[in-house]
């Protein structure tokens, strides 16, 4: 069944086309709702709504191509996780961003650290800068449209963006080192 | 840190960070979608403004068969005819009393039905005409074909009773005559048509907009944005009030590499210059050239990132019957069909201009009631309120009619008669 097929099949309310569509892109979801709350538990829940919310508004869904339906579950999750970080309050920005060091730090090359590891370190950044950085690197939203999201200023978007980069860098070089 | 050479690795590793996904969830999933209800799509809307289309037109057709099928001014007369055979022999006059021949009818044309009903007799109700103009054989019975007697008989009552009804009729006692098929059916004298009447041409100069939205919330002068293709969250789907302006319609759809745009439709503007001309009977056909200007903003995540501008020039056609008329005002309807060509589409984004590929030719259907109002000598204005369907030529192209191809719309202008 190709992607239109299963919308098609989504939008009839067949079962089969549902679970279809549920194996295809759950494991991508949850994969974007774990980068942004960094809990498994919250990260399933997340999961679970957010394809009941998929399957319930699939009719208003105009398919446009390969990828657009990935989009649109997307930015259907995405949104579902800014909310639940933004009820948690934790979008809020470190009350003093520290003095960001404009130096030219050269970036590592991670191209030989496994991806886990690499999504661990994001995790573990602050949610302020880790739904920023997902927002930039992920979801290719430039500046402006975080902050607009974010309630932010563009300023804040591309400050906090900078520091999670260099935490990130920092993480990565230890791995490096640590493991050759 | 400008180098983003990081950022793009991680990017291009996306998918292959694996998660377990817990079982339950599915089965949890199933158990709620079943109490669902299954929401079935069936996209009827073409088929349904094509019956409507039909059905409007069926509509105007109909004053078409009440119509006269004889135009005004044709009358077609025949030579007086005696009544049917099978009249009962009435008693002779006495001798002593003198009886005038009756007046000889002058034929006039009966309905056509009665004439199908036996056609070796021309049936024509009588008036009065001087007896010389009376057939010569008007006393004699002549015997009919035999393959109309038997039809003749049955149709014995029909004519016995015309004949009495019969301005004419025979003198008393003598039984009428019919024409026999050797005899030569007199010519027909026919009166010439009157003069027609004349057919003016008239010229409208119209501005309006195809595609007023139907809704509640955005018809007339409101605008709205109604984000569709987006995800359906409390902010995405909230009407947003924007003061006055266009109405706007806003769809989600992907930008050649980027994944997320959003559309945002504004009402379209048209400026037609038409020409109709009248054909009789109520009836118009109009023609003409039309300009219609599509415009959209082009969204990322709510924040403006160029426009879009289309430029069409149309050739419409339509017929138009009046409906009925009070005072000084006209009201009628009108069904036809617009082709329109492409001039121009192009996309702006940033400082960028970019030529957009798309079918060029765009046709529709329109459905129009209207009421024009006389202001003086010849001028008029009109309103058009109606119905226009555009076909999707460009099934990936985001548009005011790609998004919304059945609109109500409304045009307005003056009209110039020349008699």
């Amino acid at each position: 069944m190709d992607e239109s097929g299963l919308v098609n099949g989504c939008k009839r309310g067949d079962m089969l086309a549902r679970r279809r569509l549920y194996e295809l892109y759950a494991e991508k979801m949850l994969a974007l709702c774990l980068r942004y709350t960094n809990n498994d538990d919250v990260a399933h829940d997340l999961l679970h709504d957010g394809f009941i919310k998929i399957y319930s508004a699939i009719a208003t869904f105009r398919w446009l191509g390969e990828g657009s339906l990935r989009a649109w579950m997307s930015r259907v999750f995405v949104n579902l996780c800014l909310a639940w970080l933004k009820k948690r309050d934790l979008l809020r920005a470190p009350a003093s961003l520290e003095a960001v060091n404009m130096a030219d730090d050269e970036e590592p090359e991670i191209s030989e650290v496994p991806f886990a590891v690499l999504m661990g370190f994001v995790n573990e950044l602050p949610p302020g800068y880790r739904a920023v950085f997902n927002l930039y690197v992920f979801e290719e939203w430039s500046h402006k449209e975080i902050a607009a999201k974010l309630n932010i200023n563009e300023k804040s978007s591309s400050s906090q963006l900078l520091r999670a980069r260099q935490l990130l860098s920092k993480k990565i070089k230890d791995y490096i080192k640590r493991h050759g | 840190m400008d180098n983003e050479k990081m950022l793009q690795e991680f990017r291009n590793r996306r998918d292959e960070f694996h998660v377990e996904l817990r079982a339950e969830v599915w089965e949890r999933l199933e158990a709620e979608l079943s109490a669902l209800p299954s929401r079935r799509v069936v996209v009827l809307r073409r088929f349904a403004v094509l019956a409507a289309a039909a059905a409007v037109v069926a509509l105007l057709s109909l004053p078409l068969f009440f119509t006269s099928d004889r135009p005004a001014g044709d009358v077609v007369q025949a030579p007086p005819v005696p009544a049917a055979v099978g009249q009962p022999d009435l008693p002779a006059e006495p001798a002593s009393v003198a009886v005038e021949p009756a007046p000889v009818a002058v034929a006039q044309m009966r309905p056509a039905a009665d004439a199908r009903r036996h056609p070796a007799i021309p049936v024509q109700t009588a008036s009065l005409q001087p007896p010389d103009k009376q057939p010569p054989d008007g006393d004699t019975i002549t015997t009919l074909p035999e393959e109309h007697q038997a039809s003749e008989n049955k149709n014995t009552r029909q004519y016995d009773g015309d004949a009495r009804n019969d301005a004419h009729s025979a003198p008393a006692g003598k039984k009428t005559a019919v024409p026999s098929a050797d005899e030569p059916f007199p010519k027909p004298t026919f009166i010439p048509k009157a003069t027609p009447p004349s057919r003016p041409w008239t010229v409208a100069m119209n501005v309006g907009s195809n595609g007023l939205r139907s809704s509640a919330t955005g018809a007339g002068t409101g605008q709205y944005s109604k984000n569709t293709n987006t995800a359906p969250s409390e902010s995405s789907l909230q009407m947003l009030p924007k003061g006055d302006g266009p109405i706007v319609i806003t769809t989600l759809a992907p930008e050649g590499g980027s994944e997320d745009t959003e559309y945002r439709h504004y009402l379209p503007l048209s400026i037609k210059f038409a020409v109709h001309k009248e054909l009789g009977d109520g009836w118009t056909l109009g023609s003409g050239i039309l300009y219609n200007y599509l415009y959209t903003e082009v969204l990322r995540h709510n924040v403006s990132n160029g426009t879009q501008k289309l430029h069409y020039l149309g050739l419409p056609l339509s017929i138009s019957r009046q409906l009925f008329t009070a005072g000084s005002f006209d009201f009628y309807a009108s069904a036809g069909g617009t082709i329109e060509y492409c001039l121009s589409a192009k996309r702006h984004i940033g400082r960028k201009v970019k030529d957009i590929s798309l079918t060029r030719f765009q046709p529709s259907l329109n459905l129009t009631p209207g009421v024009q109002v006389t202001l003086f000598n010849s001028l008029s204005l009109f309103a058009e309120p109606g119905l226009s369907y555009y076909f999707n030529m460009n099934d990936a192209l985001e548009t005011f009619y790609t998004r919304r191809a059945a609109t109500f719309n409304l045009q307005t202008g003056i009209r110039y008669t020349f008699n």
